[in-house]
């Protein structure tokens, strides 16, 4: 009997272990992407592509050396609260690097809650010196809590524009530059329709929904994938609403502020009807139709890796889970949402910095502020720096002097986007609040329980109550 | 050896017995819970350094939020079903595997398992179990249950929420309810055998009355438990489908940490302690009065 509770006990161990390994495998696979895949991809927008630029840093050491200034002769011990999970092991090793020559020592710690973290800490008297956070965490954080950024080098090759800058200071240095879009397998477009594939051709919702007749005659019946989680399809619902207003934030903000002083609505909003015109076709066709709500996230990546599916409505961060499934020989790449007769923002791809550095002066004593700035500084201008922020960490960076090119497929097409100017802003300015009061109500109009009608009402209301936070 | 003690004396053998205790007590429950009511008269948002007082502004929201007084009530129906089915599952266990039959060591042991496993990780297998695994089995069955997964509706979502608490805690109430069936004197059982009463009569007027203090701690337990269930909400359905599964703990996390309304939360959770506090200790008042000296 013992021996066979202790195999029992074994068994569920075992089982435990198993679960938990895969979990983490998504996390552990992030960046087993094959060179040859990211190569393979081709970056979509327009028709006439430029060459890429060689994969050769433009930095000469010397001038870095100014930018970054001099080792300590003390060793200096900082913190960095990491809240982008996936960059977690390149950090370290950029960390390593730039501590060994700078005479840096940096402990980098894990979050997947930002606010919730910095909120201990704070309290705690014990902030990370670097705070890899959110918009929002900088929002509430700012003047009170953190260094201005504004005078740093990195703020003058593209720091500012994309930074987070509040009453004209920068406070978050731009880390990651994201975009929302439709991701695609050209390779199973190409193969089902039986002719090239240029995503720039199907920008209209008219020349989409041709499209996805094309691959369902094809014999790909359900060539859409949707996300059922709130935080993705319940946020996406609504910032690409705002987003397509006139693709400005600004645009974006004084529509929001009109709906809150009852100068309009979200009904008799054209971009919101045209968005909500391209949702009811990808629900229609999406893979998941029979059970919307039950759709698995890595199931949906696979589906589109393996070519069994052709979109998937997500962003460019969806890479290391998606990689795990990428296809040798298949190709991939990112569009933008569909939309008709809108030409200021038609075929352009929603794209902002989503992770911002931050350096906290509460806790941090000067050396350990500067220690913490001169590492931000190593990391866009030295040559090491910059292979650890977009090789090591495989992110789309803010700064224009750093002409390394993306290793991934959907940052590839990202970065060509950008470079031919066909982006628009991501909505950054929605109160805290935004996800836990709407997003559901996305899932319910997803299965039918809720019209247009219904989320156009519940925008308002919410709208009506709250302000866009600038 | 009839000295008696001083008074000095006494207080000294007092603290430094339970004085430790005490003090962690003091440190770990008593401090945060005051701080925690004052919170809740601040519009502090979880990070700043300036804490205003608001007075009871935060629970005049409290009473009109809605969605909190929803998710409250979904809290308690939840609750009231999982503590009757986890606490009939574990007795009836506990009956079974009290009754002699055989490997029932390794059946109490097999049982009591989910229970080890935090309720977390037993959310994610099951809700594995629940899309994948079960939905496939409608080609074999074809009955309207396994048509869709049970997290995509509101109700059969509900229902995944109480079955798998029940999975969890029901070993573990199994294991007090055991104790209980064990310590009931067995001459008690054999004179009311000699005296010809049968089987459900024993359970009925001998066994039942001698577990009054095992079911009044299991209800107590499995009350409070459910009542503050957050780790499992947010693993098996986060909520969803489209909030009709959000219960208060999770409620109230998002309200304070995510909408940054630490006050508004704070007071939230203090209004749920409160419920769960009355319906608990109603129950435990309830039940000890029936407790029999033996």
């Amino acid at each position: 009997m013992k021996n066979l509770r202790s195999t029992v006990l074994a068994l569920g161990i075992t089982a435990l272990l198993l679960v938990s390994c895969a979990k983490g495998q998504t996390e552990n696979t992030a960046t087993q992407a094959t060179s040859t895949q990211a190569t393979d991809a081709t970056p979509a927008a327009t028709a006439t592509t430029t060459a890429p630029a060689t994969a050769t840093s433009q930095a000469s050491p010397a001038t870095s050396n100014d930018k970054i200034g001099q080792p300590f002769a003390n060793t200096v011990k900082i913190t960095v609260m990491n809240s982008k999970p996936e960059i977690e092991d390149a950090l370290e090793a950029g960390a390593k690097a730039f501590g060994s020559e700078y005479n840096v020592s940096i402990e980098i710690y894990e979050t997947d809650s930002p606010g919730n973290t910095l909120a201990e800490r704070y309290a705690a008297g014990d902030a990370p010196t670097i705070g890899i956070m959110d918009i929002a965490n900088i929002r509430d954080l700012a003047a009170e809590k953190l260094v201005d950024l504004s005078d740093q080098p990195w703020a003058d090759v593209g720091g500012r524009t994309m930074g987070a800058v509040r009453d004209g200071k920068i406070y978050g240095m731009p880390l990651t530059v994201e975009g929302m879009c439709l991701i695609y397998n050209k390779t199973a477009i190409e193969k089902t329709t039986g002719h090239a594939f240029d995503p720039t051709k199907y920008t209209s919702l008219d020349a989409f929904s041709s499209l996805l007749k094309e691959l369902q005659a094809g014999g790909m019946k359900y060539p859409m994938v949707l996300n059922a989680e709130d935080w993705s399809i319940g946020q996406k619902g609504y910032q690409f609403v705002y987003d397509y207003q006139d693709g400005t934030a600004a645009g974006a903000i004084s529509f929001l502020k009109n709906v809150h002083d009852g100068k309009t609505s979200f009904s008799e909003n054209t971009v919101f009807n045209k968005v909500y015109d391209a949702f009811d076709l990808f629900i229609a066709d999406n893979i998941n139709h029979e059970d919307p709500l039950a759709a698995d996230y890595d199931l949906n990546a696979n589906y589109v890796a393996d070519g069994e599916a052709a979109f998937w409505l997500n962003g460019t961060w969806a890479w290391p889970d998606f990689a795990p499934y990428a296809q040798e020989g298949s190709e991939y790449g990112i569009c933008a949402f569909p939309l008709n007769d809108e030409p200021a923002t038609q075929g352009k791809v929603v794209a902002g910095a989503t992770k911002f550095a931050a350096v906290d002066k509460i806790d941090a004593s000067e050396d350990q502020q500067k220690a913490a700035e001169m590492f931000l500084n190593w990391l866009v201008f030295s040559d090491e720096g910059q292979d650890t922020l977009v090789n090591k960490c495989g992110i789309v960076t803010a700064f224009k002097n750093i002409k390394l090119q993306p290793n991934n497929p959907f940052n590839i097409g990202l970065k060509h986007y950008i470079d031919e100017g066909m982006v628009i802003d991501g909505a950054t300015y929605m109160p805290s609040d935004h996800r836990s009061l709407l997003a559901a109500n996305m899932q319910a109009y997803m299965v039918g329980k809720m019209t247009r009608a219904d989320i156009a009402s519940k925008l308002d209301a919410y709208w009506k109550s709250h302000t866009p936070t600038e | 050896m009839n000295q008696k003690m001083s008074n000095g004396k006494k207080t000294f053998l007092f603290l430094s017995f339970a004085g430790p205790s005490v003090l962690f007590f003091i440190l770990a429950f008593v401090f945060p819970l005051i701080y925690g009511v004052y919170l809740t008269f601040t519009d502090w948002n979880g990070l700043s350094s300036t804490v205003n007082f608001v007075g009871l502004a935060n629970y005049k929201v409290v009473l009109h939020d809605a969605s909190f007084w929803k998710s409250l009530s979904l809290t308690v129906g939840y609750s009231l079903v999982s503590v009757l089915t986890i606490n009939l599952v574990a007795f009836g266990l506990a009956y079974l595997l009290t009754s002699g039959i055989k490997g029932q060591n390794f059946l109490r042991a097999g049982f009591f398992t989910p229970n080890l496993i935090g309720g977390l990780i037993l959310g994610y297998v099951w809700q594995f179990i629940f899309s994948r695994v079960l939905v496939p089995f409608y080609k074999f069955l074809p009955v309207a249950l396994l048509q869709k997964s049970w997290l995509s509706s509101p109700h059969t979502a509900m229902a995944a929420m109480i079955i798998v608490t029940t999975w969890q805690y029901s070993g573990y109430m199994l294991l007090i309810y055991i104790a209980g069936f064990v310590g009931i004197p067995s001459d008690l059982i054999e004179a009311a055998k000699i005296d010809g009463a049968n089987e459900h009569r024993i359970t009925r007027s001998i066994r039942l009355p001698l577990m009054v203090p095992s079911i009044v701690i299991s209800l107590f337990i499995s009350i409070t438990r459910t009542f503050k269930v957050y780790d499992l909400n947010l693993s098996l359905t986060a909520g969803g489908p489209y909030d009709s599964t959000k219960l208060a703990a999770m409620h109230i996390f998002t309200k304070a940490f995510e909408e940054q309304k630490y006050g508004i939360g704070q007071a939230e959770a203090l209004v749920m302690f409160i419920v769960m506090a009355a319906i608990a200790l109603t129950q435990t008042y309830i039940g000890k009065k029936r407790e029999l000296e033996m």
